[in-house]
């Protein structure tokens, strides 16, 4: 779905398209409401008066899968949640985009047990991992921003780069919140 | 004498000699299971003894013996502020006891979650279903020869083959698929995702017939025997207008404050029943902990209960040092006091923004959420950490306060009376906010008890029963406070007299704070506690010492125990079994929600939908506590 499809090869159209197209996405993403557990009250206090997600465009947290295209997984996922996980985001719009908020979500923390996926990423396709047991509202933002940089970087071709990954510092494919170059906006 | 040994007295007059445990002032006695339902119900019926709830039901494996199963009843009197344990068992050929649903039905979920973990039935159960975990499942976890569940973590070296064995790359599905033919009725984790009927259950269109109600495994003929809602459906079968409905809501869902799931029946937009389905949070928080020593299992309590963590730090510690007989200093005794009021102030903030935000109002959330975010700063300076704070250990705190604590805590304290003046304003005197919810939900004071509500829910339909009160733990006894109290029992009343609770939680932090003495804020027994730091840098022993603590873990006397505090969401409790060793041999976690959950489909008959996420909102359920 999506622009992707209807494009094709269209030269140095595309390239000033791609650009545009990734300012836009990245400007205005709907999150849809994805509390699981704790990290969802974290999630509560990023959209609340004092780091106010709304600065970067994330207005307003979406109950519909239907009408987001940002699924920030805020919590653990139980085996019993996990079609359910991976139902609502079939049913998200493309483009669209998995943030994995919280050890539990991202590799289950402390939880190697029966009960849990170990990781969402075995259920849908992660685009960034943030740590932390939960992660300070800070950081669900710094994933953020990680994510609209990611987006902007996006070519029209459909190909996702590899996952963000802000659980260990990986120079290469992963960017930190250590050695990340600051970006003028 | 104390109305315990009444009891014992009674009991023993009536039914002759029992044995009785005793470990720490919990009394515990072994009924024979097939003279359980009667002692039970003679608990209950004596106006004298006043016992009015079994407010915790659950079982201890013990593997290797025989008999293997036991299951434990946790009776409360509200008339003379005991409890007392009873304690049953069953063989492991055919775990069978007693259900005493049909006479306390808030033993019913209760009941289940025994039956989900332990696979003890219960004789005479209405509705013996699974209840945390997945309907498909067909073992059960708690035992203890089911394994933990241990997955391989994938690290850079070793992901690539790891990641080949899941369902999420071809040859991981291939094997899945391959492990899903061998063992049909296993859907264990990526599995399921391999089984198409595990995707479809969720796909398929949800009509009045069949569909969603096919997959709760209850046609509506079972769903009538749940309790009070035996009431058959008020439709006329040849009236195609009259017909009901299953409506699916959850568990995602903005309204359900979590991954709540309710299956509701309505006949056009009127509700004929409700049925509450979870588990799909379940953490297995309760065999982690198990597998971990009493310090290394306290960071799990945290995440049950994530809008008070303290609180469930507090109801753990109380069990461990109960188990232990250790004595708390006063310093950490009054700390503690004060942290756990601004945690209750912090977990009631959470719920008027989540709950008026349901109710269409979104200026209340976002000036709670500001003001949670003072009580994190404040958790954050005194322990480190904003919300999971494991700040509470047992035997008293994880270190000394921070200088400058009172300062930080007395200009919060003068800070909130005004912004409560702003929320009852805004919220509680608004037209519409009164409409939508007074007279809307109605719990009665006989049916909160009935159903084993406690805490707000109860005290708002008249029960006059707090913890802090009653039976005070801590120095509660020490400080002057009212208990709130509410006889409407409807939706208004559990809003207004939360928003009391949370003035009475400053005027007790008030009086707590000021009271703080100095003094050790950890116990001098160093079974216990580690030796400090600086003894460390000058005595081997010490080192040793400090070494064993950490890594073994402290010991407890074989034995059981059971504490609760009064939590925001009425009384959390904590029931351990001890077998001698640094690890909990059966730890089990009573959250005062997951048990008033039970009268929510009571709250909400005959009501509109719209309504019922008004009452769900009052509820103020916090899954990760109820499914743990």
């Amino acid at each position: 779905m999506g622009l992707e499809e209807k494009t094709g090869n269209m030269g140095i159209v595309t390239t000033s398209l791609e650009k545009a197209l990734g300012w836009a996405r990245s400007r205005s993403m709907w999150p849809a409401l994805f509390g699981l557990a704790c990290c969802a009250i974290e999630m509560m206090h990023a959209q609340g008066p004092r780091q106010d997600m709304a600065r970067f465009g994330l207005e307003l947290m979406r109950a519909s899968p239907r009408q987001s295209d940002l699924m920030i997984v805020a919590g653990r996922c139980s085996r019993k949640m996990a079609p359910v996980l991976r139902q609502i985001y079939d049913q998200m719009a493309d483009p669209k985009w998995v943030v994995s908020m919280g050890d539990c979500a991202s590799c289950t923390g402390i939880f190697n047990n029966y009960a849990l996926i170990q990781g969402v990423d075995e259920v849908v396709p992660v685009d960034v991992y943030i740590a932390g047991c939960p992660p300070r509202a800070e950081a669900l933002i710094d994933g953020i921003m990680m994510l609209h940089e990611k987006i902007e970087r996006e070519k029209l071709t459909g190909v996702r780069e590899p996952a963000i990954d802000l659980r260990q510092p990986q120079p290469g494919n992963a960017v930190t919140l250590f050695d990340r170059v600051p970006t003028r906006r | 004498m104390s109305h315990v040994d009444t009891t014992l007295e009674r009991l023993h007059e009536k039914f002759g000699d029992l044995l009785v445990d005793e470990l720490h002032g919990h009394v515990a006695v072994t009924i024979p299971s097939d003279k359980l339902l009667e002692v039970v119900a003679f608990l209950l019926s004596d106006a004298e003894m006043g016992y009015t709830q079994v407010v915790d039901v659950t079982g201890v494996d013990w593997y290797g013996r025989e008999p293997r199963f036991e299951v434990t009843y946790q009776l409360l009197s509200h008339l003379n502020h005991s409890r007392i344990s009873l304690r049953t068992f069953a063989s492991s050929d055919n775990p069978t006891v007693p259900s005493i649903t049909p006479i306390f039905p808030g033993a019913n979920w209760f009941e289940r979650e025994t039956w989900d973990m332990f696979g003890v039935k219960f004789d005479g159960h209405p509705d013996l279903r699974r209840i945390l975990m997945p309907y498909n499942f067909d073992r059960h976890p708690l035992r203890r020869d089911f394994p933990l569940g241990y997955e391989e973590v994938a690290f850079t070296h070793n992901a690539h083959e790891i990641h080949s064995r899941k369902a999420f790359t071809p040859q991981g599905l291939a094997a899945a698929r391959e492990a899903k033919q061998a063992h049909p009725n296993i859907l264990i984790g990526a599995e399921a995702l391999a089984d198409p009927n595990a995707h479809a259950m969720w796909s398929q269109p949800i009509d009045s017939t069949g569909g969603m109600r096919q997959h709760v495994g209850m046609t509506l003929d079972d769903a009538a025997q749940i309790g009070p809602l035996a009431e058959p459906s008020p439709t006329d079968p040849d009236d195609p207008f009259d017909q009901t409905m299953v409506m699916n809501i959850g568990p995602h869902h903005p309204a359900t404050h979590g991954v709540l799931r309710l299956v509701t029946e309505l006949n056009g937009e009127r509700i004929v029943r409700v049925m509450p389905d979870i588990g799909f949070l379940h953490t297995g928080i309760e065999k982690t902990m198990e597998s971990k020593s009493y310090l290394k299992a306290l960071p799990c309590t945290d995440r049950t209960g994530y809008a008070a963590p303290l609180h469930c730090n507090m109801a753990f510690c109380g069990a461990v040092e109960q188990l232990l007989n250790v004595e708390i200093p006063a310093k950490a005794q009054w700390a503690r006091v004060v942290l756990l009021e601004l945690d209750r102030i912090s977990s009631h903030f959470l719920f008027m923004g989540a709950s008026s935000l349901d109710l269409g109002a979104s200026s209340p959330f976002l000036w709670a959420v500001g003001d949670r975010e003072k009580v994190y700063d404040i958790m954050e300076f005194t322990s480190g950490a904003r919300m999971m704070t494991s700040y509470i250990r047992p035997g008293g705190l994880a270190y000394d306060l921070p200088q400058g604590f009172d300062r930080v805590v007395q200009a919060y304290l003068d800070y909130l009376p005004a912004r409560l003046d702003m929320f009852e304003e805004i919220l509680l005197g608004n037209p519409i906010f009164m409409d939508r919810t007074q007279n809307v939900g109605v719990v009665t004071k006989e049916e909160a008890i009935q159903y084993n509500c406690s805490g707000p829910i109860a005290r708002a339909a008249g029960v006059d029963w707090d913890l802090r009160r009653d039976m005070p733990y801590l120095i509660y006894d020490q400080l002057k406070f009212d208990v709130p109290l509410r006889t409407e029992g409807d939706t208004y009343a559990r809003f207004v007299l939360r928003l009391a609770e949370m003035r009475e939680s400053l005027k007790i932090a008030k009086q707590a704070l000021d009271g703080i003495p100095s003094g050790r804020w950890m116990t001098a027994d160093r079974k216990v506690a580690p030796p400090p730091k600086e003894e460390i840098a000058i005595s081997m022993e010490s080192l040793i010492h400090h070494f064993k603590i950490w890594t073994e873990g402290f010991r407890t006397p074989p034995g059981q125990a059971y504490f609760a505090v009064e939590s925001p969401r009425g009384e959390m409790g904590f029931f351990m079994q001890s077998d001698g060793s640094a690890k909990p041999y059966r730890c089990h976690e009573r959250s005062g929600v997951f048990a008033s959950l039970q009268a929510m489909p009571l709250a909400c008959r005959g009501g509109l939908v719209s309504d019922l996420i008004a009452v769900i909102a009052s509820w103020d359920p916090i899954l990760g506590e109820i499914d743990r």
